[in-house]
């Protein structure tokens, strides 16, 4: 479980979070939206105590990770937006550094590791060094590295992002796998067709403030809308906005 | 503005702002330094060198022996210093890509191209031939003798081209990563040759000592560049030869360079050998894999492996190498002194973890996402530092064990050893305490020059005392007793110095 509780953040005089509460449950695959800006990277990066909140509280399976961070990054498998790896290395040299910090040990490692690489079609990239991989490649490497200790939440800031069809789709896969055995999984994604096949709930962000929050079933009905993208648009208020200013841009 | 000089200023800065990122060193206080027109980004330089060619040279206006040693040594530091700067900055731009978004913008090829080869001027790469003039000028008013002006000049701009040229070719030689051990090694040995420079410095003062008749130098020096500058202003024939010499081969590495920085900014990529076969992995994990990825980073940039070895080995070498000759020879008493020497040593050498900071560079980002300790982190940077300087340990020993015995070589290795160990333990906590609290890449830059040269200063100070206090009994004594006495409180201090290293990492319990 990760909850946010009236959780605000500021940045200089610019609020990032404004009071949010929202909970993420495990069993389902939570879907982050929210235009640039909005906040969706802050939330995550609290919840591996990169970020601490000004005010409110996060929780991560009950542990507060701004008081302790290392018990959270314990439980949570976090993959951020910018890919940040060891250029100079391959990936099987960061993958034994990175499972020797989770202690990861044993036969039950090699299997993980084996796994992931077939899953993600990483065994040509295996002995390369990660500065020569293509940036879908490198995503790749991250996502595994997130998920190479088993975490019990997972949290992957815009993972589809350079990803291929196919390595999207066993990404989807995944997701859900891991949400059926009761873990908790959040994503984010500007993508709102991936957001509404592949996530159970989805929670929107706009201006540090959660404007919409339930199945993507539940917020059309709510707001009337045929899709997620219209709901999306109604519910940040950029619908009457963008209608305004492309009618500026065409001049009519 | 020409377009392409407009170019050269936003990369000079962008090039400092990347080097120095993650510091909290701002854009806008970068700004008042680097950039913002030729004039502006030289100013502060060029009143800097300008200041320390006139203090250097005021000794040569009252005695004229030293005109030829001052314009020489000021020369060196031209070289060293343009070439070094030059080749950062130019590796900066070619590893962080800077020159891309230029290409998607309506700019023609030679607006890059001269912005790139001029990038070093507006670095304030200029202001380097205020190292020499100043002084030259000042020596030439002062004696009345306008051919020293004249062939101080003619050193200046001479180095400042080759100065740019080594460094375009040094920093084109190294692209951010290759996976070539033969590039790697002869990268690094590049680097130890441009390190081993500062080795002159060490060199000069004893042969300078025996002046030779007016000139003031031993006259093999004076066929040597940058010495051959004053020397023909001084009227040796065989010098200005010279100097017109290194003045065309100067215009000749600066072409070369050039090409050489142009082919591989244009190119980017490098040929790579091709990837081993794929198959199923057998990764290992455990304790030590930490250090295998320090060890592995070191090996993978050559830079930073050239740097760590000049510190941690090359530089103690100097000093043990002739206590080596004369321990085979048996003409040595050096063996009684041995763990106090090995003391200083460990303790002076610990600073040396600072570079295996730098080493980790972008990556360094991951591991604000891993759940590590800063103590953690301190403690095995430590481990690796002590790995790296362990041959250097090991040959402290075997000078110990041929002047004064084995039990001898043991005690200076274990004197070097647990200071080594608890001075890089100390350092490393010092520095990673000061680590930065956000996600950042760690750099030469993430540390203040400050804090560096006061940590260095003060163990200069502490280890030199504590290893001068371990020697006094075999000094003022002589005897075994003594001796043993002397070993014994080196072996004392090293353990107490390891003692503080271990709590000081046990503190830092704050995650990375």
């Amino acid at each position: 479980m990760l909850s946010y509780l009236d959780v605000t953040k500021l940045y200089g005089e610019v609020k990032a979070l404004d009071g949010v509460t929202v909970e993420f449950r495990p069993g389902v695959v939570n879907a982050l939206l929210g235009p640039n800006g909005s906040g969706k990277s802050t939330m995550m990066k609290m919840a591996v105590g990169l970020v601490r909140p000004d005010s409110g509280q996060v929780r991560v399976n009950g542990v507060d990770p701004a008081r302790d961070p290392l018990a959270a990054r314990r439980i949570v498998g976090y993959s951020p937006e910018e890919i940040v790896l060891y250029e100079s290395l391959t990936p099987a040299e960061l993958f034994s550094f990175v499972g020797s910090i989770y202690g990861v040990r044993g036969d039950a490692f090699g299997e993980r590791t084996n796994v992931l690489i077939r899953l993600f079609r990483l065994e040509e990239c295996m002995g390369k060094l990660i500065g020569e991989l293509s940036h879908g490649n490198r995503r790749k490497v991250s996502i595994a590295l997130a998920l190479l200790h088993d975490p019990e939440v997972i949290i992957l800031d815009e993972p589809f992002s350079g990803l291929d069809p196919q390595a999207g789709k066993i990404l989807k896969e995944l997701l859900r796998k891991y949400a059926s055995e009761g873990r908790t999984v959040l994503f984010s994604t500007h993508v709102l067709e991936l957001a509404e096949a592949v996530a159970d709930r989805v929670t929107i962000l706009h201006r540090g403030r959660v404007v919409g929050f339930g199945t993507p079933s539940d917020l059309k009905e709510r707001l009337a809308a045929a899709d997620l993208e219209t709901a999306f648009l109604k519910a940040t208020g950029l619908s009457e906005e963008v209608r305004g200013l492309l009618e500026t841009l065409w001049g009519s | 503005m020409a377009r392409w000089s407009e170019i050269a200023g936003i990369l000079a800065k962008e090039a400092t702002y990347r080097a120095r990122r993650g510091t909290g060193v701002g854009r806008s206080r970068l700004a008042g330094l680097v950039g913002g027109g030729l004039v502006k980004s030289n100013l502060l330089g060029a009143l800097l060198f300008t200041g320390m060619s006139l203090f250097f040279c005021a000794v040569a206006v009252v005695d004229q022996r030293f005109v030829v040693p001052m314009l020489g040594v000021l020369g060196l530091v031209e070289l060293l210093v343009g070439a070094f700067a030059t080749a950062s900055t130019v590796h900066v731009i070619l590893t962080e890509g800077l020159l891309e978004p230029l290409s998607t913008l309506p700019v023609t090829e030679s607006d890059v191209r001269l912005a790139l080869l001029s990038v070093g001027v507006y670095w304030g790469g200029l202001s380097m031939v205020f190292t020499v003039i100043p002084g030259a000028l000042l020596v030439a008013t002062k004696r009345g003798s306008w051919a020293v002006a004249l062939w101080g000049t003619l050193e200046a701009v001479t180095l400042l081209l080759l100065a740019f040229g080594v460094g375009y070719l040094l920093g084109a030689l190294s692209p951010k990563y290759t996976r070539s051990r033969i590039s790697r090694a002869l990268q690094t040995v590049a680097w130890l040759l441009f390190f081993g420079f500062g080795l002159l410095f060490q060199l000069l003062p004893p042969r300078a000592a025996g002046f030779v008749g007016e000139v003031g130098v031993p006259r093999w020096l004076l066929a040597i560049p940058p010495f051959s500058f004053p020397a023909a202003a001084m009227g040796v024939r065989e010098s200005a030869l010279v100097s017109l010499a290194l003045s065309v081969l100067s215009v000749a590495v600066l072409r070369a360079g050039a090409g050489r920085l142009w082919t591989a900014a244009s190119s980017r990529r490098f040929a790579l050998p091709p990837s081993p076969p794929a198959g199923r992995w057998s990764l290992t994990v455990g304790r030590l894999q930490p250090l295998k990825k320090d060890l592995r980073l070191l090996a993978m940039n050559p830079r930073m492996l050239a740097s760590t070895a000049y510190y941690a080995v090359i530089g103690p070498a100097l000093v043990v190498a002739p206590m080596l000759a004369d321990a085979v020879t048996g003409n040595s008493g050096i063996g009684r002194f041995l763990p106090a020497i090995g003391l200083f040593f460990g303790g002076v050498g610990g600073a040396g973890v600072y570079y295996l900071y730098a080493l980790d560079a972008e990556g360094a980002r991951l591991l604000y996402h891993l759940p590590l300790t800063r103590g953690g982190v301190a403690r095995q940077k430590a481990l690796t530092l002590t790995v790296t300087v362990s041959p250097m340990v090991l040959l402290v020993g075997v000078v110990g064990a041929l002047s004064g015995g084995v039990p001898t070589g043991l005690a200076a290795v274990l004197t070097y050893g647990l200071t080594l160990i608890g001075s890089a333990m100390l350092n490393s906590a010092i520095l990673a305490k000061r680590l930065p609290r956000e996600p950042s890449a760690w750099t030469q830059e993430t540390f203040s020059k400050g804090t560096l040269g006061l940590l260095m200063l003060a163990e200069f100070v502490v280890f030199g005392a504590a290893a001068a206090a371990a020697a006094v009994p075999a000094v003022l004594f002589g005897g075994a007793g003594s001796d043993l006495l002397s070993t014994a409180a080196a072996l004392v201090e090293s353990i107490f110095t390891l003692y503080l290293g271990w709590r000081r990492t046990r503190w830092l319990r704050d995650p990375v």
